[in-house]
């Protein structure tokens, strides 16, 4: 009983650290998009790598990667990696507010399906552990 | 065109990182000494995966420069087939039918986003 309270317990930390390294994931998206917008291409210089915002995507980049690495300490990389595709549709949902990037239908049904394949990934894990 | 070029370097890079990751997430030991889990944390996977982690997004800058950050991304699909098919290849991982279902309407959803 003991034993099932901690494997209980460990799992929500497991996916709660899944969660967070999403959040992160998304916001290095978002500060790499405006980092870029900043970036020219006829005239490029390499110092322009050195923004403000691409130096703050980046932080968010290392602070994912440590989240993950305690991820994939205990999850498998062929379960664990799938939930990233999550920050399709909120990447979506950002671009749209902050870049007024098109939402177009294609992309609504391109995030929902994306949206059940991890739905999919979870439960199948789910109805093993129960077996 | 060349920003596709870009893209396709970018998603190489992504995968062997994330199997470096891997490998080296599996030596760091279960330990309550924060110190030991450190020094865990910085074995040569890690590293060589961090390394590779940290140049990847050069090549993403320069094809987002080019290209919409949705059409960009929806590149980055191609990460989720490569890095499940390396994870069964060289770590023996479970293929499930419901990871493998799963992972075949996630790829779908992103060319269907990508439209």
């Amino acid at each position: 009983m003991n034993s099932v309270d901690q494997n209980m317990e460990n799992h929500v930390k497991q996916y709660f650290l899944i969660f967070v390294a999403l959040i992160l994931l998304i916001l290095g998206q978002i500060f790499a998009k405006m980092g870029s917008d900043a970036l020219s291409i006829d005239n490029f210089n390499v110092l322009d790598f050195f923004n403000f915002f691409i130096i703050l995507g980046y932080t968010c980049l290392i602070l994912q990667g440590l989240v993950w690495i305690f991820v994939l300490r205990q999850m498998d990389l062929s379960f664990a990696y799938p939930f990233m595709s999550i920050s399709y549709v909120l990447v979506l949902i950002f671009s749209y507010f902050i870049f007024n990037e098109a939402i177009t239908g294609w992309k609504i049904i391109g995030s929902s399906l994306m949206t059940i394949g991890v739905a999919i990934i979870y439960l199948g894990e789910r109805g093993n552990k129960n077996d | 065109m060349i920003e596709y070029a870009y893209i396709l370097i970018m998603v190489a890079l992504t995968v062997t990182a994330q199997l470096l990751i891997k490998k080296g997430a599996g030596l760091i030991p279960d330990d309550k000494k924060v110190s030991l889990v450190i020094k865990g944390m910085l074995n040569k996977y890690i590293i060589m995966g961090a390394f590779v982690i940290l140049i990847a997004p050069i090549f993403y800058l320069l094809a987002l420069s080019r290209m919409e950050l949705g059409v960009a991304f929806s590149f980055t699909g191609l990460n989720y087939v490569f890095v499940v098919m390396g994870a069964y290849i060289f770590y023996k991982e479970n293929l499930t039918k419901y990871r493998l279902v799963g992972l075949m309407a996630i790829f779908l959803g992103i060319v269907i986003y990508n439209l």
